[in-house]
């Protein structure tokens, strides 16, 4: 199915329109809430071709912890590693499991580590920043983490929001690991936040084993369409191609930014299920392909594409990885590459 | 001989890349070559002479009139010579400039100051987030030169800056100072919240106090106001040519003891 | 039908015992006896004409070379005021440009030698999107809590080899390699050094059991390529050498590759504590047929080191470059990405690259060293030319060997070493051998009947340009590469074994992720279908040695 200005149209005569569109096009910003890695890679072969920027709903809640990575590193552990061999939890913020609850029930489902020195031992977990003894409002985390940093260094630090007690007691909590696992979730912090707390990892290794799991949540399709990005172009998405070859720029390559500041005159938005309407939908010419639900602003072409046979290759939280489906293949990718193709004859 | 001058002719339709327009990518080209070159950003091609009215002259400096917050790049890697804008400049003025000396009669983006490790850096208005830092997934910011700003400043002014001196008029953004290395970074007016996070060496001063100071800062009590006298004596000296401090007594704040803790962040007594 | 003969030009082909002036005719993606009437003809004359080069170890896909590029946006050219080329912004990080880079240097089959089961599904992507050139995988085992456990319980051969044979079929990989056995898991248990006699913590199983038990399992399943050992202690003064040393003697007579070897020639000796060990490694392979080995050579200059050898990894940060690393607790592997910078004025570094070209000069054989850089690990696969030409000009050596430091003049025996590779002998180490290393008899000649992958290049004085720009590179008998330029980019497939999966090992398999790590099975394979184009992307390698 497809519309063109709200008209029910044949999806030929869209995809022609569509094409046109991109092939006028100054700046188009390509973004949504592609997860599948063959919309992905349809999506930034399509933004390579028409010179465009692509970027994704979801980036912001993923980028604390690429940009942590980049500028500090970090020491992560493979979620099903950590499920079998972590004997002492850190969990940091609110709730670090918010909308992955599955993850958490699995992750915990049994009592304690059954691989490596931590065997047989009771999980234990301390929650920096939920109900209970290391309870802090959402502002005192980063002091919280700071706290502890500081005093498992044996460097001194103030005694508020932690007491000089609870800092101590966390600190011998956590150096009495056998493997330790620190939660937490990236969207609900900074980069700062996420560098200090894998700077706190990093410390804890001096004396024992401990990794990061990081929870994407909700931005798992963000973080999977950062990792197709990186290896076809060698940077997480907000890239630009206007000038032949990609160009990264996590602030200032925001489709929002480009929209808001007049400079770009087409978006061109995927939808998955998790799918919104971007508050700059009214501001210029849209195409919109897949996601659930009216805009209030309808879209200039739009397309509903029927399933396509086969599976589709998603990012999979248990895992932290890729793993094949054998369903939900959406056809998305093919009206990209559809129109890749149409494209390709009319710009080349 | 006057400057060589690059007169806006509208509003650009998109971001330009102005890194071409130094001395060094310029030295040898004549005006026809100049108006040829290419500094836009999307798929349809712009060159200087469609935004600009060149009008050639002395390159060692050179002139825009006119400005815009889409004109990023501005003097980057400027070692010598001096750039006046007269008017606001897009994100990543100055960047990695080594010498010379940029003037920004307008407000400025993000970057501004990026990396640079000399030179003398001027923005009249204020300036956008990470003012003098690196950008992503670099280890280093600012490592030399004078950077400032009349203005305000956005989040994170003088990100892992390694040397050099920033100057604020203005107020700073949330985390000035962040992860600093060493170096001065001076707000003259209030910084927002938590200063110098994970900074290890270096020294801030915020004249109109912080919004809030981070856990892992320790008070050191009253500092002597005399070193502040002689450093507002060494900034009318300097590059800066006016003095900053007041010379009023402050008090001194150690750390970021999360990170190595040796820093300092000044706040008024 | 397409028919293409190269004509007049210097056939150097050691597979076929063939180094004269001659053609060759390409019919249909082959090579054949005669080109009919009619083809397309090349004048080759004044060049020479090769087989495809095959690279049997470079770190070109898969999560940790994806985290590597993660780590390090700032190489990218867009970052630079005036870029500075560096091997490592030459050879840019993506997919396309690996393709393109390695076609440059008419290079036409490369194999990722690190692929994690869990992470096989992501390499395959990869590896999906990477042009032009074939492509194959080494998954690695000898971490994985199965394996250990199977040895710790004496499990029977028979059992062993289901399960090495299911997870090479399973992740469709060519090859199955050990990286520091055992170390990564010791890691976990909080060790801080492992060498091959000491016994994994919570296993109580040696290193050397976990290799002999691979090597045979691998041996007897006929996996044509020999288990590929990374050792342990890579990289430590005294205790590198020793590691290496025991291993090849632990091969008994049976096949055995070991990787990048030049990481592990290091002495204690002198008042640095690090000093030269090539000769003792050399005369060990020379005099030790079943072992093949890999150099990894250094190059100077700005890189990133991606391994699986997880606690060598967390170990090394402490001499990275810049001061950001990324380590992973994998499931069943683990691994580490570390920017380092090779400097030609420190010692260390220096050493290093001496003690590379003293193994590539010192072992004898050329059909049993092969040619890389561990890609990125010693230098970007863009230096290759670089290093061609240094192991076929004494005097090439000689001019960097003068502005090294003195102290490193005086540890190498690099200035004594007259050896000069023939071309012939270039052609046998990355063409010849790696085909027989690999079990891939219709690659790396020239005779009838093999895959029309051809490089011709252009001698001239400068034997880096001859190497870094082909003058025609043909894959499949298409024209790829013309003057160094890209002219057309077909898609390459990846070699993999045949399917070989016991059913009743699947069915354990099943019951043990389930279990254990509360995973299906599946996702540590990579399903038919699951990478674009499925199965036209494979070819099937059979299990004969």
């Amino acid at each position: 199915m497809a519309w063109i200005e709200g008209r029910a149209a044949d999806e030929r005569e869209a995809l022609d329109a569509a094409a046109r569109l991109l092939s006028e096009s100054r700046l188009t910003v390509l973004t949504g809430a592609a997860a599948d890695v063959e919309t992905v890679r349809a999506l930034l072969q399509l933004g390579e071709i028409v010179g465009g920027i692509v970027d994704h709903d979801g980036f912001e809640a993923t980028s604390s912890m690429l940009s942590a990575l980049r500028e500090a590193g970090i020491m992560l552990g493979a979620p099903a590693e950590m499920r079998r061999r972590a004997d002492r939890w850190l969990l940091v913020g609110a709730d670090p499991f918010a909308g992955a609850e599955n993850l958490r029930d699995w992750l915990f489902e049994r009592d304690g580590p059954d691989l490596g020195r931590g065997a047989g031992r009771a999980r234990e977990v301390l929650h920096l920043g939920g109900a209970g003894a290391f309870e802090l409002a959402e502002h005192q985390i980063g002091d919280g983490l700071a706290q502890l940093r500081a005093g498992l260094n044996g460097r001194r630090h103030r005694d508020a929001p932690l007491s000089d007690a609870r800092v101590e007691e966390a600190a011998a909590f956590l150096d009495g690991a056998a493997f330790g696992c620190v939660v937490f979730a990236p969207s609900a912090f900074d980069a700062l936040d996420v560098e200090l707390l894998c700077g706190l990892v990093e410390d804890l290794n001096r004396r024992t084993r401990f990794a990061c799991l990081p929870v994407q949540g909700g931005a798992g399709g963000a973080f999977a369409a950062a990792q197709v990005a990186t290896w076809r172009t060698g940077f997480p998405l907000r890239t630009a191609f206007g000038r032949g070859f990609p160009e990264f720029e996590p602030v200032l390559n925001a489709a929002a930014r480009r929209v808001a500041s007049g400079e770009a005159t087409l978006a061109l938005h995927v939808g998955g299920s998790a799918s919104f309407e971007p508050d700059w939908s009214g501001r210029l010419p849209v195409i919109r392909i897949g996601g659930d639900g009216d805009w209030t602003n309808p879209p200039r072409i739009a397309f509903a594409p029927d399933g396509a046979p086969g599976g589709r290759v998603v990012w999979e939280p248990r895992f932290a990885g890729f793993v094949a489906e054998e369903r939900g293949a959406d056809g998305t990718a093919g009206i990209l590459a559809a129109l890749a193709e149409r494209l390709g004859s009319v710009m080349a | 001989m006057s400057a060589l001058t690059f007169t806006l002719r509208a509003e650009p339709d998109q971001r330009l890349d102005l890194s071409i327009l130094t001395p060094s990518h310029l030295a040898g080209l004549g005006e026809a070559e100049i108006a040829a070159l290419p500094i836009g950003t999307t798929r349809e091609l712009r060159t200087v002479g469609e935004v600009f009215a060149v009008a050639m002259g002395d390159l060692g400096e050179i002139r825009f009139v006119g400005g815009s917050e889409r004109f990023d790049r501005i003097g980057e890697g400027l070692a010598s010579g001096a750039i006046l804008v007269e008017g606001a400049v897009g994100s990543r003025v100055g960047r990695l400039m080594s010498g010379g000396r940029i003037e920004v009669r307008g407000h400025a983006g993000l970057h501004a100051g990026s990396a640079m490790s000399g030179g003398f850096l001027r923005i009249e208005g204020d300036a956008g987030d990470f003012l003098g830092g690196p950008l992503a997934g670099e280890m280093a910011g600012m490592t030399g030169g004078t950077l400032h700003v009349r203005g305000s400043v956005g989040k994170r002014a003088g990100d892992r800056i390694r040397r050099g001196t920033i100057v604020v008029g203005g107020n700073a953004g949330a985390d000035a100072g962040s992860r600093m290395v060493a170096g001065t970074l001076i707000v003259k007016g209030r910084a927002g919240a938590t200063p110098g996070r994970l900074m290890r060496r270096g020294t801030i001063v915020a004249g109109g106090g912080a919004e809030r100071v981070g856990a892992t800062f320790l008070d050191n009590g009253v500092h002597d106001p005399l070193i502040f006298r002689l450093m507002a004596r060494a900034f009318a000296a300097g590059p800066l040519g006016e003095p900053v401090l007041d010379g009023a007594p402050m008090r001194r704040l150690g750390g970021d003891t999360a990170a190595l803790g040796l820093g300092e962040l000044f706040v008024p007594a | 039908m397409s028919a293409t003969i190269l004509k007049n030009g210097r056939v150097v082909d050691p597979a076929s015992g063939r180094d004269s002036i001659g053609d060759v005719a390409v019919v249909d993606g082959r090579i054949a006896e005669r080109a009919p009437a009619g083809a397309e003809v090349v004048d080759c004359t004044g060049l020479v004409v090769m087989a495809g080069g095959i690279d049997i170890h470079s770190h070109i896909a898969g999560g940790h070379v994806n985290t590597a590029r993660l780590l390090l946006p700032e190489s990218h050219r867009a970052f630079a005021a005036r870029p500075k080329a560096t091997a490592l912004s030459r050879t840019g990080w993506t997919t396309e440009e690996t393709g393109t880079g390695y076609a440059r240097m008419g290079f036409t089959t490369v194999v990722e030698p690190a692929m994690g089961p869990s992470a096989a599904l992501h390499a395959h992507l990869e590896l999906a999107d990477i042009p032009i050139i074939d492509k194959a995988t080494l998954v690695v085992l000898g971490n994985d809590d199965m394996l250990l456990s199977m040895i710790r319980d004496g499990a029977s051969a028979g059992m062993i080899e289901d399960y090495v044979a299911w997870t090479a079929s399973a992740t469709k990989a060519l090859g199955v390699k050990c990286i520091n056995a055992g170390g990564s898991a010791a890691f976990k248990d909080n060790a801080r050094a492992f060498s091959l006699d000491d016994e994994v913590p919570s296993y109580g199983v040696t290193s050397r059991q976990i290799v002999k038990t691979l090597q045979r399992a691998v041996d007897a399943l006929g996996v044509p390529h020999p288990l590929h050992v990374h050792c342990n202690n890579l990289g430590v003064p005294g205790r590198s050498v020793s590691a290496v040393l025991d291993t090849m003697r632990a091969a008994e007579g049976v096949p055995m590759h070991l990787a990048h070897i030049q990481f592990y020639g290091y002495g204690a000796a002198g008042s640095r504590g690090f000093s030269s060990e090539a000769q003792a490694l050399a005369e060990m392979v020379n005099a030790r047929p079943e072992i093949t080995v890999d150099i990894g050579q250094v190059m100077f200059g700005p890189t990133v080191t991606v391994s699986s050898d997880e606690l060598l990894q967390f170990a090394g940060r402490a001499t990275a470059s810049l001061k950001k690393f990324v380590i992973v607790d994998g499931d069943a592997n683990g691994g580490g990405v570390v920017p380092i910078n090779y400097r030609q004025a420190n010692f260390h570094n220096a050493l290093q690259w001496a003690i590379g070209l003293e193994l590539f000069l010192m072992i004898e054989d050329p059909m049993r060293v092969f040619f890389t850089t561990d890609h990125p690990n010693g230098a970007p696969f863009t230096s290759y030319p670089d290093l061609f030409a240094l192991l076929m000009s004494r005097d090439l050596r000689a001019r960097w060997l003068e502005a090294l430091p003195k102290a490193v003049r005086e540890e190498t025996r690099l200035a004594e070493l007259t050896r000069e590779y023939s071309l012939s002998e270039i052609a046998t180490m990355t063409r010849a051998a790696p085909a027989l290393l690999l079990g891939l008899p219709e690659r790396g000649r020239l005779s009838a009947g093999a895959v029309a992958d051809v490089s011709v290049y252009r001698p001239g004085a400068d034997l880096a340009a001859m190497f870094g720009r082909a003058a025609y590179v043909f894959k499949d008998g298409t024209l790829v590469v013309q003057d160094g330029e890209i002219v057309a980019r077909p898609r390459g497939r990846t070699l993999s074994l045949a399917p070989r999966q016991d059913k009743a090992m699947g069915a354990r398999l099943d019951r043990f992720y389930e279990e254990s790590y509360g995973l299906p099975a599946r996702w540590f394979a990579v399903p038919d279908g699951a990478v674009a184009d499925g199965e036209q992307r494979f070819e099937a390698v059979a299990w004969t040695r």
